[in-house]
C-alpha cells in the first residue's frame, strides 16, 4: 500500500470518526442505543444535548479540524515543524469560529487565550504539578506526527512533544499523544501487526516520559502505560462480544475526555475492531468522549488498513460541510491533502 | 464503645484531611524529595501546594469544616436530615471568603448557584456531564453516616438524599454511597476490614441506584464500584508490600479529585493495610494529588473502626488549630442515636 493511501485512510478515519461521534459525545452506550434505536453507524445530524448541537450532518469538531490544520501546516512549512509552528496552528484554528466557539476543549481554550495574551495570569503558577492538564486535547491531534513519520518513532515523538508543550505540557497528556503518534507511525509501515502497533504506543509513552522528565510538569495519578495495558487485555478478552467489551471498557477504564480513560480505552477497541470503519463505529458507540475515541482510533486503524472501508459519500459530505477559513470558502480536500502529505512524508523518509 | 467509634470517625476524618492538606496536588516523589520520606504527621502546607502556604500544621481543608457544620445542623434537628440542610449550611459556610478560597470546584459552584452568583458555566444543555464527578460528596459523607451506625442501607439513603442537590451527579453520589456505607459498617460492633470493604462496594452500587431513582445527572465515565473492585484486588494482592500497593493504586486506579479515582484508591489503601489505622492513613496521604480528601475519607473509616489507634497528639492539635471539640460532638451524636 502506498504512503498516500495510508495517509488518506488516517485522514478519513479521523474525519469520519469525529463527525459521526459528534452526535453521541458525552452519552453512555446505553443512552446512545436508547436515543438512536441502536448503534450509530452513519453520519447523522447532532442531537440537542451535545456539544455539536449547532452542527449539521457531516460537520467535524475540534478533533479533525485541528488535524486538518496541522496537515496544512506540515505542507506550508515543508515538514519543518517546531513548537512555534504548532502554536501558529492553534492561533489560526482559534480564528475559525465554526470550530473554536463550540468545540474548544477546556484546557486548549484557556491556553490559546493565554498564548494570545487574553488571559494574563496563570492561576496555577504556584503549583509544581498540573494535575488538571490531562485531557485528550493533544492526543486528538497527534496522528499527523505519526503518519508524517512512518516507522520513525524518534521524530514522531520529537514533533509530538513540540505539539503538546503550548497547551498540555504534562507527562500524562504528552505520553498519551506520543502513544497515538507512535502507534500511527508503526501502522504506516507495510506488514505491521496490531500487536506491534500497541507495542509502539507503549514505547511512545515510555520514551516521551523519559524525554520530558525535566521540561514538562509531572502529574500525580493514573499513568498511560498501565491503563493502555489494562484496556488491551480487555480488548483481547472480550473482542468477540461487543456489548460486553463496551461495558468493560466504559465501566473500568472509562471513556471520558481524560487521557487515562479515553486514550487508553481506544487501544482496547483497536484490538477488537475488524476494520477501520468498525473501529470508528466502536468508538462512536463506546460512550463518553466518543468523537475523540472514534477519530483517533479511526486515524490509527486508517493508517493501518488504508481508505478501503470508508464510504465515498461520507468523504464527499465531510468535504462539502467543512472549511478551513472563516469565510467558509476553502473546503476540506482530503484526497488532495493526502497526496501532498504523502509526497512530503516520502521525501522526509528519503 | 459506640461513642468512642463516633469520636474516632470524626477525629480520624479531621486528622487525615489535615495531614493530606500539607501535600495536596504533589506527586509521591515530590513528597519524598521535600521531606526525605513519606509523611505520617501533621505538617504546614508549603506554598507550592493547593493551600498556597496558608495552612499551619493541623489546619482543615474544606471537607471537614463543612461536614462538621452539617453534623451540628443534624443535631439541632434531632437527627433529621434533608437536602435543604446541605444547601442552607453551604450558604452559611460559603459566605466566609476564607472558606470559599480553598473549596472544591463543585462545592464552590453549588454555593454560587445557591447565592445567585454566575459561575460562567458553558454547558447547561448537556444531559450527561462529566465535570461534576468529584469526590466532594464522598469526603463529606461521614457527616450523615455517623447517625446510622451499623445500618448501611439507611446511611446510604440518607447520604444520597442530603447531598443530591449540592453534588448532583451519579458518579459523585456513588462515591458518597461507598464512604457512607463503609463508615456505617465500621461503626458496627464486630466490623472487620473485609466487612467494611464489602459494605463500601455495596454502598457504591446502592448510591448509584438511588441517585438514578432521583433522576440525578449521569456521566459517561468509569463506575466507582468497578474501580473499587480493582483497587481492593490490587490492595489485597500487595498486602505486606507497602510500596507496591502505593505505586499500583496510584498508576492504575488514580488519585485525582474524581470520585471514581480517589474513592476507590481509599479502599485500595484499606485493603493493602488490612485497615491498620496508621498505615492506611499513611498510604492515603502519600498517594499524591487529592491527598487531603483521601486522608479525610480514609481517616473517617479507620477512625471509626480503630479509634484507639489515632495519635492523641494529632487529634489535640487539629482540635486546637480549628477550634473543634470531637468528644462533645460524639456525645451529642450518641444521644440522638440512642433517643431514636
Amino acid at each position: 500500500m502506498t504512503t498516500e493511501e495510508r495517509i488518506l485512510g488516517a485522514l478519513l478515519g479521523a474525519a469520519v470518526g469525529d463527525a459521526m461521534g459528534a452526535v453521541t459525545e458525552t452519552k453512555t452506550t446505553e443512552a446512545i442505543v436508547k436515543r438512536h434505536g441502536g448503534f450509530v453507524t452513519t453520519l447523522l445530524d447532532p442531537v440537542c444535548d451535545c456539544f455539536a448541537r449547532r452542527n449539521l450532518r457531516g460537520m467535524v469538531t475540534d478533533d479533525f479540524s485541528l488535524v486538518y490544520l496541522i496537515g496544512l501546516s506540515y505542507i506550508k512549512n515543508k515538514g519543518q515543524m517546531d513548537q512555534k509552528a504548532f502554536e501558529q496552528v492553534l492561533i489560526d484554528w482559534s480564528e475559525l469560529d465554526q470550530y473554536f466557539i463550540d468545540h474548544s476543549g477546556p484546557n486548549t481554550k484557556v491556553e490559546i487565550q493565554r498564548m494570545k495574551g487574553e488571559i494574563p495570569v496563570d492561576k496555577y503558577a504556584h503549583l509544581k504539578t498540573r494535575n488538571h492538564l490531562i485531557t485528550n486535547g493533544t492526543a486528538m491531534k497527534a496522528s499527523p506526527m505519526g503518519f508524517m513519520n512512518p516507522g520513525n518513532f524518534d521524530r514522531a515523538i520529537t514533533e509530538t512533544i513540540a505539539m503538546c508543550m503550548p497547551t498540555h505540557p504534562t507527562s500524562v497528556a504528552i505520553s498519551a499523544a506520543a502513544a497515538v503518534s507512535c502507534a500511527t507511525a508503526r501502522a504506516m509501515v507495510d506488514g505491521a501487526t496490531k500487536e506491534e502497533i500497541v507495542k509502539a504506543a507503549l514505547y511512545g509513552v515510555e520514551e516521551s516520559c523519559r524525554r520530558i522528565k525535566d521540561t514538562a510538569y509531572p502529574v500525580a495519578g493514573a499513568k498511560m502505560g498501565p491503563r493502555i495495558e489494562m484496556a488491551v487485555e480487555l480488548g483481547l478478552r472480550y473482542g468477540h462480544d461487543t456489548d460486553r467489551l463496551l461495558y468493560e471498557l466504559a465501566s473500568l477504564i472509562g471513556t471520558s475526555l481524560t487521557c487515562t480513560e479515553s486514550i487508553a480505552a481506544l487501544f482496547g477497541l483497536f484490538m477488537a475492531a475488524d476494520s477501520a470503519m468498525d473501529m470508528v463505529i466502536l468508538g462512536v458507540n463506546a460512550g463518553g468522549d466518543t468523537d475523540s475515541i472514534a477519530s483517533i482510533g479511526g486515524a490509527i486503524y486508517g493508517a493501518f488498513e488504508g481508505p478501503g472501508s470508508f464510504r465515498e459519500e461520507d468523504r464527499i459530505l465531510i468535504e462539502k460541510m467543512n472549511c478551513c477559513d472563516n469565510a467558509l470558502t476553502k473546503h476540506f480536500d482530503l484526497c488532495g491533502m493526502a497526496k501532498d502529505l504523502a509526497k512530503l512524508a516520502d521525501e522526509r523518509r528519503a | 464503645m459506640r461513642k468512642d467509634n463516633l469520636y474516632g470517625c470524626i477525629a480520624g476524618a479531621a486528622v487525615g484531611e489535615a495531614m493530606g492538606a500539607a501535600v495536596t496536588t504533589w506527586t509521591t516523589d515530590m513528597i519524598r524529595e521535600e521531606y526525605g520520606s513519606l509523611i505520617e504527621s501533621l505538617l504546614p502546607a508549603p506554598t507550592s501546594t493547593k493551600m498556597k502556604g496558608k495552612f499551619p500544621a493541623g489546619h482543615s481543608a474544606d471537607a471537614v469544616p463543612y461536614a462538621l457544620q452539617l453534623i451540628a445542623r443534624f443535631l439541632e434537628n434531632n437527627g433529621a436530615m434533608s437536602e435543604y440542610d446541605a444547601g442552607e449550611v453551604l450558604l452559611q459556610w460559603g459566605a466566609d471568603p476564607a472558606n470559599l478560597e480553598f473549596a472544591g470546584g463543585i462545592t464552590r459552584e453549588s454555593y454560587c448557584h445557591l447565592a445567585g452568583i454566575d459561575t460562567g458555566y458553558r454547558y447547561p444543555f448537556l444531559t450527561y456531564d462529566h465535570h461534576k464527578i468529584s469526590n466532594e460528596a464522598a469526603a463529606r459523607a461521614f457527616a450523615s453516616a455517623v447517625f446510622f451506625p451499623g445500618d448501611v442501607e439507611a446511611a446510604v439513603e440518607a447520604t444520597i438524599k442530603v447531598f443530591k442537590n449540592i453534588y448532583g451527579n451519579m458518579v459523585s453520589l456513588s462515591g458518597a454511597g461507598a464512604i457512607a456505607a463503609a463508615v456505617s459498617e465500621a461503626l458496627k460492633d464486630g466490623a472487620t476490614c473485609h466487612s467494611v470493604l464489602a459494605a463500601g462496594v455495596h454502598g457504591a452500587r446502592r448510591g448509584f441506584e438511588i441517585a438514578d431513582s432521583y433522576r440525578i445527572q449521569p456521566a459517561a465515565t468509569a463506575l466507582v464500584s468497578r474501580r473499587m473492585e480493582l483497587a481492593i484486588e490490587i490492595g489485597l494482592a500487595a498486602q505486606g508490600d507497602f510500596e507496591k500497593a502505593l505505586t499500583e493504586i496510584e498508576e492504575k486506579v488514580g488519585c485525582s479529585n474524581a470520585a471514581n479515582e480517589s474513592v476507590p484508591a481509599v479502599f485500595g489503601c484499606l485493603a493493602a493495610c488490612d485497615a491498620d489505622a496508621a498505615a492506611t492513613l499513611r498510604m492515603a496521604v502519600n498517594l499524591g494529588n487529592d491527598t487531603d480528601m483521601m486522608g479525610s475519607m480514609a481517616g473517617a473509616i479507620v477512625g471509626a473502626l480503630h479509634p484507639e489507634a489515632l495519635k492523641q497528639d494529632d487529634v489535640r492539635l487539629v482540635e486546637q488549630v480549628n477550634g473543634y471539640d470531637f468528644n462533645t460532638l460524639a456525645e451529642n451524636i450518641e444521644k440522638v442515636i440512642s433517643a431514636r
